[in-house]
């Protein structure tokens, strides 16, 4: 897929677990293991606002668009 | 899983599927002995009973009276059945290959429909098995559908063309049932709109 997920950088930068993550945000940890793995199919605003928030990010530190064609 | 609640309507399909199709089991087990006993010349005191798809007319020629004047009518175009009074075992032999076969491929498609039905009743509603489930019942009401036909050229060229009755005449109108084909169609469209709902279920579940 086109789009990375790098939630497993931005979770190590801030030294943050899943669990701890999922916990505060209140998603449960099966999906957010569909986010990290990139197998999930959309994002709604409201979740990446949330995780932005807890991560004290923005969306593009989470998600990363690579033209699959070019490389 | 998760629990939802379940509307009536679906409760009286689940519970009407079953029941029908345990009363059809034991009426197929009884067809299926039937069946066999003629195959085997077993009972040679029972009568077959078949229906014709061919459509017959009666010559004979009768009265309607109505708003005061009297009508000369005859029966035409009529579906009926015929009974043998004395049945030839070979006879017997021929048309227990028929129900073998008709109530097999009718076990195998209330199998499936029950097997859909029960997916329904669980909460499973977009999913490839229900998908395969839907494609195989079209498939198999278009075998039912050709054997039908079959079933009904067989009436005609081997039971038909040599019944003779001096006041009934066999036409050449014979059943094609066109509505199995379209219920097959139906069925087929149907599973190919299951197909774009379980895209759009997948989309929802991966949906974060």
């Amino acid at each position: 897929m086109a789009i990375i997920v790098n939630l497993d950088v931005m979770l190590a930068i801030r030294k943050m677990s899943l669990t701890e993550l999922s916990n505060r945000v209140g998603i449960t940890m099966a999906n957010l293991s569909i986010l990290k793995k990139g197998k999930a199919k959309a994002i709604r605003f409201s979740t990446l606002e949330a995780i932005c928030e807890t991560l004290d990010c923005q969306p593009a530190d989470i998600l990363e668009y690579k033209n699959e064609i070019l490389s | 899983m998760e629990t939802t609640k379940k509307h009536l309507s679906i409760k009286v399909i689940y519970w009407v599927t079953n029941i029908t199709f345990w009363i059809f089991v034991l009426a197929a087990i009884l067809g299926f002995i039937l069946a066999g006993a003629f195959m085997l010349k077993i009972f040679d005191k029972t009568q077959l009973h078949v229906g014709i798809p061919v459509a017959i007319n009666i010559l004979e020629q009768g009265t309607l009276e109505l708003n005061n004047s009297i009508s000369s009518v005859e029966f035409v175009e009529m579906y009926g059945k015929i009974h043998f009074i004395d049945t030839d075992p070979e006879i017997g032999q021929v048309y227990s290959l028929f129900i073998l076969a008709i109530l097999s491929i009718f076990f195998y498609i209330f199998f499936t429909f029950r097997k859909f039905i029960n997916n329904v009743y669980k909460g499973v509603y977009f999913e490839m098995k229900n998908i395969s489930l839907l494609k195989r019942i079209s498939y198999a009401l278009v075998g039912v559908w050709g054997f039908t036909v079959l079933y009904a050229y067989f009436q005609y060229f081997y039971l038909l063309k040599n019944v003779e009755f001096s006041s009934i005449e066999i036409t050449s109108d014979v059943q094609t049932y066109p509505v199995i084909v379209l219920v097959a169609l139906f069925i087929w469209v149907l599973s190919h709109i299951f197909m774009k709902g379980c895209e759009l279920q997948e989309e929802t579940n991966y949906t974060i």
